[in-house]
């Protein structure tokens, strides 16, 4: 794993680990950069202008440290459209990971006001647009 | 990426490090008081994360004792006697190694990779490898403690085994004390001429050659050592049920892509050889007619994007437009009504002309790129998405081959003038042929075979009167009989080199 990355936070949410600026302009977003969700999974996080990609990859130990590779359980990749404080995508599992599952995704860019750090927080989605969760998001 | 050796200490070592010399002095061996891989220099890591293509020209072996525990305390307490490593060889495609862009020059540690090069040459491209069973720090015989896990093992579970296709090999590891498969992992057998993929750590294993200086007139000792991975290439005779571009995709810079199709849709998640570091990139795109070309072929258009796994990762992105060369063209079906028929998907699931040339099988190429990371780019189908995955195997052909030493050295002691004899060890390895077998041992006149009807046997070549520097030639051939009568021969050239010690300073 990237020895440089800063874990925040944990809960309910992916965990931000790159810069945050208070602006609704899509742009004062930076949210390349990894990130942790809370079933301990490790999320690389690329921004290109309102386009948001992430690769997701499950972990066996604390931030993946003592795992010689990451993703056996799960590999998802991810699309998604930023407008405002929302990203809306499709992700799709890999055959990196054994799970073989895909669909839909809402996030919310939000605040949390305990530990100062930006969350993505998934939000409902539309009914039948899921074919399965997204492992790592609750 | 390079891998780093800077750090003054590597007990903080973890197995996500990409530092495999450190990991190589700390992970430990089995036999007296534990060394470590890199102690006594028996291990000599050249380069991490290979991916070498070939032919298995030797199958599964493992001297680990059928029937018996295999925790980390047996291992290293109990079975001190065997290092547990399974052994396979493998014949390498050398025109792939020498097409992935700097395998030669980039990611090597301080040594020379002309060693290798050299040794890889004598030995007609034959690399030894080894998946071994524990890669730990810990001494579990003094105080329990087994350490931490730094190296994928065999019997290692999830993210720190050794993958087979891509699945944690989990111990599923069959060992029989005798019988034509003597080992099965994940009840699978390599037979000679399986096409593989395998990936680790490149090494020159000091243990069986001189390494102080290396002496590249050996062609032994360069092995995949420890093994991280193997993948069995899929038999794309057979038929595919159900298959798409879903898979394991080789592109050619050493890279593996997990490619996923759904309906029309293309994502992919490309990993650089080092678990992503150098780079990691996600593509996304659609299956649809190319519009420009006459032929109207289908074609796959999408963008990428790299994301940051490694700490100097590739930052790069762009558009990408990739054409297919599948085991037959989808551009060119004919339906019953003698009707061109273009599905708008990739009809991959027929099976393949394995007669054929290679590129006509699953292969992906860019046809545009507005990003020359990709330019001239082809992705090689490993296997579909599934399990069993049938294997490649060529048609049965009876054969034997000889292993052992083909070049000797003889040292002389000072004042010495000349040397008399010079014996070394050497056995058969078999395809084809069922036993009982009849093994007929001959070697150069003056020769004596200790056992010229068994599988091995030591020879003593008769050098009576070489003198130091000069280097004479023997030869040695069997001939084996099997039980249906077939009969394969093999021969050796043996070059036998006399050289005068120095000295010993006191």
């Amino acid at each position: 794993m990237n020895p440089s990355i800063q874990q925040k936070t944990i809960g309910l949410f992916f965990v931000a680990l790159a810069c945050f600026a208070l602006s609704p302009a899509v742009r004062a977003y930076n949210l390349t950069g990894t990130w942790s969700a809370d079933d301990g999974g490790l999320y690389y996080v690329r921004q290109l202008n309102d386009i948001v990609w992430w690769v997701g990859m499950s972990t066996e130990s604390r931030m993946g440290l003592d795992d010689f590779r990451k993703g056996i359980a799960y590999t998802n990749v991810f699309r998604g459209r930023l407008t405002g404080d929302t990203i809306v995508g499709d992700w799709a599992d890999v055959p990196h990971g054994s799970n073989h599952l895909n669909g839909t995704l809402t996030l919310r860019i939000v605040t949390n006001p305990f530990l100062g750090a930006i969350v993505l927080q998934k939000q409902a989605e539309p009914p039948l647009a899921v074919s399965a969760h997204l492992p790592g998001i609750s | 990426m390079i891998p780093t050796n800077t750090s003054t200490s590597c007990d903080s070592i973890v197995a996500s490090s990409p530092d495999i010399r450190c990991k190589f002095s700390q992970v430990r061996k089995n036999n007296t008081n534990g060394p470590t891989l890199l102690d006594g220099g028996d291990l000599k890591p050249y380069k991490d994360n290979v991916v070498m293509f070939g032919n298995i020209s030797e199958d599964l072996s493992c001297s680990y004792p059928a029937g018996a525990n295999r925790s980390y305390r047996d291992f290293f307490c109990t079975f001190t006697d065997t290092d547990a490593d399974i052994n396979f060889n493998i014949h390498v495609d050398r025109i792939n190694l020498e097409a992935q862009p700097g395998f030669w020059t980039d990611g090597w540690l301080p040594v020379d990779p002309s060693q290798i090069r050299a040794k890889m040459d004598l030995n007609r491209n034959d690399v030894h490898c080894e998946p071994i069973m524990y890669g730990r720090t810990g001494d579990p015989c003094d105080n329990g403690d087994s350490g931490k896990i730094l190296l994928p093992g065999w019997m290692e579970n999830g993210a720190n085994s050794i993958l087979w296709n891509g699945t944690p090999v989990d111990g599923n590891v069959d060992i029989y004390a005798s019988g034509l498969f003597p080992v099965r992992i994940v009840n699978q057998t390599l037979p000679p001429g399986t096409r593989v993929r395998v990936t680790g750590a490149l090494v020159l294993d000091c243990g069986h050659i001189s390494c102080s200086p290396v002496d590249v007139s050996d062609p032994a000792g360069v092995e995949i050592h420890p093994v991280y991975s193997i993948d069995i290439l899929q038999d794309w005779s057979r038929p595919r049920p159900n298959a798409d571009l879903t898979g394991v995709w080789a592109p050619s810079d050493g890279a593996t892509d997990y490619v996923r199709q759904l309906g029309n849709t293309v994502w992919w998640l490309g990993l650089s050889r080092d678990q992503g570091r150098s780079f990691a990139n996600i593509f996304h795109g659609f299956i649809r007619y190319d519009e420009d070309s006459p032929s109207k072929r289908l074609i796959v258009v999408g963008d990428w994007a790299d994301v940051p796994m490694g700490e100097n990762g590739s930052m790069n992105s762009g558009q990408l437009r990739l054409g297919g060369s599948f085991c037959f063209d989808p551009a060119t079906v004919v339906g019953g009504n003698g009707v061109n028929i273009k599905p708008l998907t990739f009809k991959v699931d027929l099976p393949c002309d394995v007669s054929g040339p290679l590129p006509q099988w699953n292969i992906l190429k860019t046809g545009f790129t507005n990003n020359g990371m990709f330019g001239d780019y082809r992705w090689q189908k490993l296997y579909d998405q599934g399990w069993p995955i049938p294997q490649t195997v060529p048609p049965s052909a009876p054969s034997v081959t000889i292993r052992g030493d083909g070049a000797i050295t003889v040292p002389l002691d000072p004042g010495e003038p000349s040397a008399e004899s010079a014996v070394a060890e050497y056995r058969i390895v078999t395809q084809d042929l069922r036993p009982p077998l009849q093994i007929v041992w001959t070697a150069s006149s003056g020769s004596t075979i200790e056992n010229p009807n068994g599988a091995s046997t030591r020879i003593t070549f008769d050098i009576v009167g070489t003198r130091s520097g000069q280097t004479v030639r023997k030869g040695v051939v069997v001939h084996v009989t099997d039980a249906d009568n077939r009969t394969a021969q093999s021969q050796l050239g043996i070059s036998i080199r006399v050289i005068t010690q120095r000295p010993r300073e006191h």
